[in-house]
């Protein structure tokens, strides 16, 4: 079953072409997406997170349009998105930070959203610094943070950009692991100019 | 061990809850200290009741203490969610409030001093809410935009909700300014629809433009407009009782475009798809 589909994406910056007619299909399991920086990974992967639009292109993102408003919300409901540069409210506790990121997913129910936020936490490995501000964070940790945000809610579709970007070894080892959980049960596309980080978890390369 | 122990009757109305107050912290007292008792109750209690309760309990007990602001909204009557969405408005800051209360402090000072200075204050006094709004949604200012942008919330709830959080907090900084300025001019609150009605056209044009540059264009026009108009002496043009009902037209008309438009039109948040 293909769940994100591209063909023909067109997106310049100015003079620079980000990217020039790429086509890809995926769908459960792993994606990685391997090149060298500037290559247009990020571009790609922010297109499929849907914060940005293509010059020219099709995308089919869970059988749904991302150009019709009506379509990219229902998409944004079932998406995990992290991207490389995840910034956090460093003022915020983990729980905070990860709670206000469900409110901006619409879960609105104050118990179940707790509920949703503690499950995340605890996939990720975060409940013993849950309370604990994010600005007295490793990078490592709040790596996991960003993760731990994409996981809300159970999405059909995770892109990540960059996840094990500035990790030490075991810290890579352990993030391939939750990815490689997580691709067992739903598309998730995911970035590296890494070549150690992409195959082991990665079903295919395009 | 108790000498005596709950009845059959009581552990059974303890159990569903149907126990008056007096008899339930009598219970509730001896079962602590009863393991008979405990074992009686056993069978009477439902998995499902027992289960909500302690979820409530365990969530009452986990749930991280709010933040100082997030209390105060919420004692205001904000909801729990919207006090943490404003919680994290970058314009709120410490720093930032800070430097639009110095600039309007510095201008209302230099009114004191020399009466032309005043033109000064009414220029900017509407520019510090108007670009708190813009500071809101400034992608280098808001750390968690990215992710933001590829979340379901609407674009236009944020949008409202940032910037009445915004208005709420920069308009009384303006207004004490206002009250520093020389005399019981009426010209020290001839800013307030300005504000208004330029706030409501940026937020109008966020239809078509993003907040930082809907912003950007609305406040250049203000400055274009009042400058040359004060600077000739012409105060009644930007400020006078007629260009007050134009602000006040032009608050109405942006709030109710962005009423009619609000299932049409995708609010542009950032460079968004």
């Amino acid at each position: 079953m293909i769940t994100v589909r591209v063909h023909g994406l067109t997106r310049s910056f100015g003079r620079t072409t980000a990217l020039d007619g790429v086509d890809l299909e995926a769908g459960p399991g792993v994606t990685g997406l391997l090149g060298p920086n500037g290559a247009g990974k990020t571009t790609l992967l922010r297109i499929i997170a849907t914060v940005l639009a293509p010059d020219r292109g099709e995308v089919t993102l869970l059988g749904r349009d991302p150009a019709r408003p009506d379509d990219r919300t229902r998409i944004r409901e079932r998406l995990g998105y992290l991207p490389q540069d995840a910034g956090f409210h460093r003022g915020f506790t983990v729980f905070e930070f990860v709670d206000y990121v469900a409110i901006l997913k619409e879960m609105t129910h104050r118990r179940a959203r707790h509920d949703e936020v503690r499950r995340v936490i605890a996939l990720t490995g975060l409940e013993p610094v849950s309370d604990k501000r994010i600005r007295a964070l490793s990078g490592g940790m709040r790596r996991r943070v960003g993760l731990a945000q994409a996981l809300l809610g159970d999405p059909d579709l995770l892109v990540l950009d960059e996840p094990t970007v500035g990790l030490d070894p075991e810290q890579r080892l352990r993030f391939r692991e939750m990815i490689s959980r997580a691709g067992e049960a739903r598309t998730v596309i995911m970035s590296s100019h890494q070549t150690r980080t992409s195959p082991p978890c990665a079903a295919g390369s395009p | 061990m108790s000498a005596w122990h709950l009845d059959p009757e009581a552990i059974s109305r303890y159990a569903r809850g149907a126990a008056p107050p007096e008899l339930a912290a009598s219970a509730e007292a001896h079962l602590m200290k009863c393991a008979p008792c405990r074992g009686a109750i056993a069978p009477h209690v439902q998995a499902r009741r027992a289960e909500a309760i302690w979820h409530e309990v365990a969530d009452r007990i986990d749930a991280p203490r709010r933040s100082r602001p997030e209390r105060l909204l919420v004692r205001l009557g904000a909801g729990e969610a919207t006090a943490r969405l404003v919680a994290a408005t970058p314009t709120l800051r410490g720093p930032w409030l800070l430097a639009v209360a110095g600039v309007l402090a510095l201008a209302a000072w230099a009114a004191q001093a020399d009466q032309r200075f005043l033109l000064m204050f009414l220029v900017a006094a509407p520019l510090g809410p108007l670009a708190g709004v813009a500071v809101a949604f400034a992608g280098g200012l808001d750390p968690t935009r990215e992710i933001g942008l590829a979340a379901p919330y609407s674009g236009l709830r944020l949008l409202l909700v940032r910037t009445a959080a915004v208005l709420a907090v920069t308009v009384p900084i303006v207004a004490l300014a206002g009250l520093a300025l020389p005399g019981s001019n009426w010209l020290a609150a001839a800013w307030l629809l300005p504000t208004a009605g330029l706030t409501c056209a940026a937020l109008a044009l966020t239809g078509r433009l993003t907040p930082v540059v809907a912003v950007g264009v609305v406040a250049t026009a203000w400055v274009l407009l009042t400058v040359p108009t004060t600077v000739a002496g012409r105060l009644d043009l930007a400020f006078g009782l007629v260009a007050q009902v134009g602000w006040l037209a032009l608050a109405i008309g942006g709030g109710a475009w962005l009423a009619l438009t609000r299932h049409t039109v995708t609010i542009k948040l950032g460079r968004t798809a």
